[in-house]
């Protein structure tokens, strides 16, 4: 059982990743957009001190790359099968949709990491930042956590757009939510306090705010453990979500056709 | 094998500007027919009939309105996923594959989809790839092909899975006279395999020298169910052509 769930979402995952590389948009997704980000605030943060510069600028753009390419490339991923015509075929195949989208989700998962990686380099390059990370190993297990959270919203947005066409509009929109309300390019404070709640339900908030500490402080503190809690309690719920969308998925697209291009 | 029983099925669409109103539309309107196991079935009517909403159904894509399905005895709305184990499907047309994928890349990924054991998967890719004549392409991408070559890569994608009915919707559309005269055969050496194959198509000589049972549809509702040479019989003309333009010759296509 364990075994056919995996062999579903390697395959699709290696599948997605095939057909992302022979996409010469994606080239720019993960190659161009992340350096333009990344000159922009690098431009922004260039006189700040250097751990503004690394919050803001290296982890920011590293961040919103990382997004872009996970759940903007999720949610599209699923308009675009469905005008292939491809999202009906696989959804009406023996396997639980769930883990096929898993699969293509973990694909871009692998895909951004590389792409964020990049960018990191590059703005450190650029602006002759060196990165320094006061404490590497919380950093690296907050990176990896940050990552499942991602994927986990990746799998929300791809079920809602799966059950609505009008899907779209938010798809379009999750871009600028992220680099609005969760900190990657300027502090949260600055936001009017009536729209910072929408902060507090994405996991990107948390996950930034918990990547600048580890760079800045090599000791874990009450604060750094008050955001991991809301990191792992917020990627808990969004599992939870991603579940039942999909189990309504299962259940409405057979309804109302919605997997089809009408 | 197959049954299926007064199944209706509804399209609710949204027609205006500023003041949004729903229209139902009925594609089907209570159709009735059982397919025993072996035969090749052909659903007949023009653009707009219901032939593609019910084979829709049958595949499990789409769920009836009203009435029932059952297949291998097994109610499609229910017990979906052991019937999709068993079945497979060509929607028609050239969609539905990874056109920036190679054949052989599609065709494992869907060999992966429908578990088909490791041990056996790469010979079955091989044979299929040879049954459907694309060996010498089939490290390329699905996007250099001509509209006939990835006609032929569904018809591979869809015995990937060794299924016992293969549902065919237009699968000849668009095939030159070889390419089509390959895929009857593939269907004719399907049916002497024990499968049952529906099919849909608007071509009357192909329904005429494959099917074994043909319905006629128009507006959701099934016109008659007989052999092609009863059809025939019954209406008093040489062929199938005939009777099918004594069906619909008042009825304007939709599409």
């Amino acid at each position: 059982m364990m075994r056919d769930i995996l062999r579903i979402i390697n395959s699709s995952m290696k599948l997605q990743m095939k057909q992302t590389f022979a996409r010469s948009m994606y080239k720019y997704t993960i190659l161009v957009f992340p350096l333009f980000t990344g000159l922009l605030l690098g431009f922004v943060y260039m006189d700040r001190p250097d751990s503004d510069f690394v919050s803001y600028a290296m982890i920011g753009t590293a961040t919103m790359t990382m997004w872009s390419s996970i759940a903007f490339s999720s949610a599209s991923d699923v308009n675009r099968e469905r005008y292939m015509g491809a999202l009906a075929q696989i959804f009406n195949t023996p396997q639980n949709f769930y883990y096929i989208m898993l699969g293509k989700v973990i694909g871009n998962t692998l895909m951004g990491s590389i792409s964020m990686f990049l960018s990191f380099l590059f703005v450190s390059l650029v602006f002759g930042v060196p990165i320094v990370i006061a404490n590497p190993i919380a950093f690296i297990l907050i990176f990896l956590f940050s990552l499942i959270s991602y994927v986990m919203i990746s799998m929300v947005l791809s079920g809602f757009l799966a059950i609505s066409r009008q899907g779209r509009i938010l798809m379009n929109s999750m871009d600028y939510i992220v680099f609005l309300f969760t900190g990657s390019a300027f502090p949260i404070v600055i936001i009017p306090i009536y729209v910072r709640g929408l902060s507090y339900i994405l996991s990107p908030t948390y996950a930034i705010h918990l990547l600048r500490l580890a760079t800045t402080q090599s000791s874990i503190t009450q604060e750094f453990i008050y955001f991991l809690y809301g990191l792992v309690t917020l990627t808990i719920i969004y599992l939870f979500i991603s579940i039942w969308v999909y189990k309504l998925l299962d259940n409405k697209a057979r309804k109302h056709a919605t997997l089809e291009v009408v | 094998m197959i049954e299926v029983k007064n199944i209706y099925r509804g399209y609710e669409s949204k027609k205006g500007f500023f003041k949004r109103e729903k229209v139902l539309k009925n594609a089907v309107n209570g159709i009735s027919f059982n397919v025993p196991q072996g035969q090749i079935f052909g659903l007949i009517g023009p653009n707009g009939a219901g032939k593609t909403t019910t084979i829709k159904m049958m595949t499990t894509l789409l769920t009836p309105s009203k009435g029932s399905i059952s297949i291998f005895g097994l109610d499609i709305t229910k017990s979906y996923k052991e019937i999709q184990k068993r079945i497979n499907f060509i929607y028609g047309g050239e969609r539905s594959l990874y056109w920036r994928l190679s054949a052989r890349d599609n065709l494992i990924y869907f060999a992966d989809l429908y578990s088909v054991p490791k041990e056996l998967m790469k010979n079955r890719i091989e044979e299929l790839i040879v049954l459907v004549g694309l060996e010498k392409v089939a490290d390329n991408k699905v996007e250099t092909y001509s509209k006939g070559m990835k006609q032929r890569l569904q018809i591979a994608r869809a015995l990937i899975n060794n299924p016992d009915i293969i549902f065919m919707d237009e699968p000849t559309i668009g095939l030159d006279p070889t390419a089509t005269l390959l895929l009857h055969d593939i269907i004719l050496d399907l049916k002497g395999q024990g499968k049952t194959i529906i099919l849909t198509t608007h071509y009357m000589a192909e329904a005429e020298s494959l099917c074994d049972q043909i319905a006629f549809i128009n507006d959701g509702k099934i016109l008659d169910i007989d052999s092609p040479i009863n059809h025939i019989k019954k209406n008093n003309v040489k062929t199938l052509q005939d009777v099918y333009i004594n069906h619909f010759k008042d009825k304007k296509s939709v599409s």
